[in-house]
């Protein structure tokens, strides 16, 4: 540690020490943040660290095994049935990968916070048919749903982070009301009541900032589901098109070469297997230590 | 009790217009319902003409109350590939899919019972450890390359059963477990959590105290009491499980509605979609109706009046 460290720390500072310290404590956690970073970096810096070009195609190398070597060239996870390297593209996989998991559950969650305050707060008439709402939605299995919404809308980038926004905002929004039922309940609410601020200032000034830390736990719970969704929507040829690497739709390419190559199917999995623990890894650890109304509403 | 169960009915009723309503709203999505009914390369004429047929041209809100007296008369019109209606196409393939997701519901509580009972009772031991391991694992995995990585194990290295297809019982091992290992992980771990709680309350003591013996703690007193979330997952299960029977059916070739619904959405059939949609809603919403029911036989002291 520096000299500067030592100085006074801020109240966010101390928390974040203090958040820092829980997490190493915590093994799987611990684990679960170094892949996430790893894969934010490889997601940042593809282009540059990629050893080959994953969109080069060449026949000539095709469906090579793991450790392949070419002209003093290492394919390290082995070839595609067009010579591409793979692992170049599970690198290049992960921004989409981490594109469509934080816009998705930023969208689902978006639209999920706006409803469950709203329901919440103003109850009645909106409150009721936003839960009737939730409740069928609910009837309709996520993937069913998703994979409908994603035959009518088309499949493109744009179009997955749609259609798992609209898909997922429910688990939101019930969540979020149910929160913002219990703190309207406190006296600061009834006192900002009483001197007449503006309900709209109420929902976002006080009540919001206090179930910010449900939400932030159910994000990051949520980024896992929506991973392992996207996968299965590019999986079926409904979510990203093929023609960009991710990797739902590389197992996908491995499909039809199992019985000869099995690594083309297998890696990209391997990837999505440990992202997705990792996010619920630090998911799970998140919602343990948070005392929600009390200790994670401070680091906001 | 009789009040409550007709009231809950006509609920279940209200979700299942809800989803006729989602599908109908499905249609005008993309601006022009017609374009989802119709290859891409139909003729300006076709369009008119099936636009008037299934009277696009009238108002939305009288649109909207034919749809909903056709589909309550089990009408969602034809299929354009097969020429025949499409719940009825839906209903033939229904039966492989229950019975699949029956399959993988029965395999996932043969893992997740015994491991979350395990783990809860020999809590901190490393055959605890393993088993919640196995659970964090079994959450993470995509169905579908689950599904691959048997078959290339248990197909084609080994070739010990069928890699895809349907017929006899060994069609349904693969597709089964590959649906299953996810309810399995999320069963096992609320399981084990639930039992950890119960065990630890005042009449679990009690049990002990007067000399019963650990097996008779467990499965007289605790278990009873910790199966109420467990049964509450395992209902909101059986939509999840439906949902990725879509996914695993793909991935075996397995012929039931899973298929029929991909197939409609890449021939551009969407009645075949609507009705599926609908129909797997209105299953859903019946096995909500039997948890609740359920829980008044689990828990005596919940009353429904």
């Amino acid at each position: 540690m520096n000299e500067q460290t030592s100085a006074p720390m801020s109240g966010a500072r101390r928390e974040l020490v203090l958040t820092l310290k829980r997490l190493r404590r915590n093994k799987g956690a611990t684990l679960g943040v170094a892949i996430l970073l790893i894969v934010s970096i490889a997601a940042i810096f593809s282009s540059y660290i990629t050893p080959h070009d994953p969109t080069f195609r060449d026949i000539a190398r095709r469906l090579k095994p793991p450790m392949y070597q070419q002209d003093g060239q290492t394919f390290l996870l082995g070839t595609d049935a067009v010579g591409r390297d793979i692992f170049s593209r599970i690198i290049y996989g992960t921004r989409i990968t981490l594109i469509v998991g934080l816009a998705s559950v930023f969208f689902a969650g978006s639209i999920g916070v706006l409803i469950g305050l709203l329901a919440g707060y103003l109850g009645g008439w909106f409150d009721s048919l936003a839960m009737r709402i939730a409740d069928v939605q609910l009837a309709i299995p996520f993937m069913v749903l998703a994979i409908a919404v994603a035959a009518v809308l088309g499949n493109s980038l744009t179009n997955t982070i749609i259609v798992l926004g609209i898909t997922g905002w429910v688990t939101y929004g019930r969540l979020v009301r149910s929160e913002t039922l219990s703190v309207r309940r406190n006296e600061y609410v009834t006192a900002a009541e009483a001197i007449g601020v503006q309900p709209a200032r109420i929902v976002f000034r006080h009540i919001l900032p206090n179930v910010g830390a449900t939400i932030i736990v159910a994000a990051t719970q949520m980024v896992a589901r929506m991973l392992l969704a996207e996968a299965s929507l590019s999986f079926l040829g409904l979510g990203i098109p093929f023609t960009t690497p991710t990797w739902g739709v590389m197992i996908a390419e491995g499909r039809d070469y199992l019985t000869t190559s099995w690594w083309v199917s297998t890696f990209p999995g391997l990837a999505i297997v440990l992202t997705v623990m990792s996010a619920n890894l630090v998911g799970d650890w998140l919602r343990d230590v948070s005392d929600p109304r009390q200790q994670l509403a401070r680091l906001v | 009790m009789v009040k409550y169960i007709t009231a809950r009915l006509l609920y279940s009723g209200l979700i299942v217009i809800g989803a006729v309503t989602i599908v109908f709203g499905l249609l005008y999505l993309t601006g022009d319902p017609v374009s989802q009914l119709l290859p891409i390369e139909a003729s300006p004429q076709d369009r008119d003409a099936l636009r008037r047929e299934l009277g696009f041209d009238q108002p939305l809100h009288i649109q909207y109350a034919k749809f909903l007296s056709r589909v309550a008369q089990g009408d969602f019109g034809s299929s354009l590939r097969y020429r025949r209606p499409a719940m009825d196409l839906v209903l033939e393939r229904m039966p492989a899919t229950i019975q699949l997701t029956l399959v993988a519901l029965v395999i996932s509580l043969v893992i997740a019972i015994p491991s979350g009972i395990i783990s809860a009772i020999r809590r901190g031991t490393a055959l605890d450890n393993i088993s919640v391991a196995f659970a964090l694992l079994g959450q993470c995995v995509p169905t579908f390359w689950l599904g691959l990585v048997l078959i290339v194990i248990f197909a084609v290295s080994f070739p010990l059963l069928p890699p895809s297809g349907s017929g006899s019982w060994e069609y349904l091992i693969l597709p089964g477990v590959t649906l299953g290992v996810n309810s399995a992980a999320i069963i096992a771990r609320l399981l084990r959590s639930s039992l950890l709680e119960v065990l630890s309350q005042d009449y679990v003591r009690t049990a002990r105290a007067k000399g019963l013996n650990e097996r008779g703690v467990i499965f007289h007193h605790a278990l009873k009491n910790a199966s109420i979330p467990v049964v509450t997952i395992v209902g909101l299960q059986v939509g999840v499980l439906l949902g990725g029977a879509i996914v695993t059916e793909y991935v075996f070739s397995y012929p039931g509605l899973g298929r029929l619904i991909l197939e409609g959405i890449s021939k551009r059939d969407f009645p075949i979609v609507q009705a599926s949609v609908v129909l797997i809603a209105s299953i859903v919403a019946s096995i909500n109706l039997l948890v609740d029911l359920l829980y008044v036989f689990l828990d005596p002291r919940i009353r429904y009046e």
